[in-house]
């Protein structure tokens, strides 16, 4: 299992289309963030050279410390 | 052109009363250019005392007078002489001779202007409130009169200490993105201590004041763990959080080490640049990995996004510290922006914290952001119509440029209160 951060493209919303792609992607939809246009998703695999509809940018979960 | 100790004259006339005149009032004995032959020379003359007149110009040149007579003679009425000066040294005009002359010129310049930097210096040194840390004084904040009331100041770090007697009466709120750790009891230490400088007050126990906007609300988020860890989607989860309730400023003292030429989170771009959409500055730590003198290491992420304000360190000689990140990665984005106080930076702790006790001192960029943090809720209670990106611009115009420091290591210079 691999968590993922991703940026939404512009103008796109959580509705049924996007969700409905997701789940046919196989991904798990962790957190929304509404105010910055990100979303938390699991997916079972890597996904750095994937083409993904709806979103312009994605990366893996990060560890941040002082 | 230097002078000599000759003095040329100019006398009313040329006639013999008003030369004999001249000799009286000057007590010389005045030999005429007349009297010059190839046994009886001109210097031969001065050297023995007397002054020579040249009859031909209607001019006398005396050596060695005191300038005082000089000064005497010509504010007396019945006075033989109009004009004198010192003699003037000529030299021939080629570049070359030109090039030295401004080369002395440019050195006694350089002089001047090391002497008056020494006096600044010096008169700057005596500004120095010992009732403030030395990082309040280096950013000027006694002369402030703002206190950043009513400015939101939200920090993001390993939560806060909320018995801290300096605190009590403050208005403060918070929230965990830690799951199991509350945002109040901070078990680490490191997010009192920052929140003591961006928005604390003044030290109970020594009365010395250490906090910047000392009237600004305190928004606490808890994104890293007791043990000072934490993850990206809760400092996100926080900053969501935080637009949502319209907060200023984010002060985020944290980081992740990035490799020279890696580009900067597209997750932290849209971070940064949504937050300033919404009327919200983020400033970050530029990161320690650095070991000075060598090569320091690229700002951190997330303070090497675009739009997000980066950070960096100053020590009590307002030198770059030496673990602190430099703009390495520049071209990418991750520059340096300005710089604060972040050695030896006396603040409050928790004393849930390893040291188990209410104040320690600390250093890092982690201590310089909080410094930022403090001056742009300032900032914002003097221009309160100001955007995000209006503020940012605004300390940064305001930033001290610091000598002999390069734009890489501490960007428009060290940070100054309004």
């Amino acid at each position: 299992m691999y968590v993922y951060l991703a940026v939404l493209k512009e103008n796109v919303i959580l509705n049924k289309d996007v969700l409905s792609y997701f789940a046919d992607m196989n991904f798990t939809l962790l957190a929304y963030y509404p105010k910055l246009g990100i979303i938390k998703i699991d997916s079972a695999v890597l996904l750095e050279d994937t083409v993904l509809n709806f979103i312009s940018s994605i990366e893996q979960e990060k560890t941040i410390g002082l | 052109m230097k002078t000599t100790k000759k003095y040329i004259i100019q006398l009313k006339d040329d006639s013999k009363s008003s030369l004999s005149k001249a000799a009286k009032v000057l007590s010389l004995k005045i030999t005429s250019s007349a009297e010059l032959s190839s046994k009886v020379r001109a210097q031969d003359v001065l050297d023995s005392g007397n002054g020579l007149f040249l009859k031909n110009l209607g001019l006398a040149i005396v050596e060695d007078y005191e300038v005082e007579k000089l000064h005497h003679l010509t504010n007396t009425s019945s006075n033989p002489i109009i004009y004198w000066e010192k003699e003037r040294e000529f030299k021939p005009v080629t570049e070359l001779g030109l090039l030295d002359e401004m080369k002395i010129n440019l050195n006694n310049i350089s002089e001047k202007i090391a002497q008056l930097k020494e006096l600044i210096e010096a008169s700057n040194k005596l500004n120095i409130n010992k009732n403030l840390t030395w990082g309040l004084n280096a950013v000027g904040i006694e002369l402030s009169n703002y206190t950043g009331k009513g400015i939101d100041i939200a920090i993001l770090d390993t939560g806060f200490y909320k018995d801290h007697p300096d605190f009590v009466g403050r208005n403060i709120s918070g929230k965990s993105f830690v799951p199991g750790e509350k945002w109040d009891l901070d078990g680490h230490g490191h997010g009192t201590h920052c929140t003591g400088t961006a928005a604390g007050s003044t030290s109970l126990i020594d009365n010395k004041r250490y906090g910047v906007a000392h009237e600004a609300n305190i928004v606490i988020g808890k994104v890293l763990s007791d043990s000072g860890n934490g993850s990206t989607s809760g400092i996100i989860d926080a900053i969501d959080n935080s637009l949502e309730k319209g907060h200023k400023i984010i002060s985020m003292s944290l980081g992740s080490s990035v490799k020279i030429g890696e580009k900067p989170s597209p997750i932290f771009e849209q971070v940064g640049r949504k937050a300033l959409e919404k009327n919200t500055l983020i400033i970050a730590a530029a990161g320690n990995d650095s070991n000075r003198p060598n090569l320091p290491k690229p700002v951190s992420s997330p303070a090497n996004a675009e739009s997000i304000m980066a950070v960096a360190a100053l020590d009590e000689a307002l030198k770059i510290a030496n673990f602190s990140n430099g703009g390495i990665n520049a071209s990418n984005g991750g520059r340096v922006d300005i710089s604060a106080p972040g050695v030896d930076i006396f603040s409050s702790y928790s004393k849930n914290g390893s040291q188990n006790k209410l104040y320690t001192t600390m250093s890092g960029t982690s201590m310089a952001t909080p410094h930022v943090a403090g001056i742009a809720a300032l900032y914002w209670e003097a221009f309160p119509n100001l955007s995000a990106e209006g503020i940012w611009l605004k300390l940064e115009k305001r930033a001290k440029q610091l000598s002999d420091q390069l734009y890489r290591d501490i960007g428009q210079g060290i940070i100054q209160a309004i």
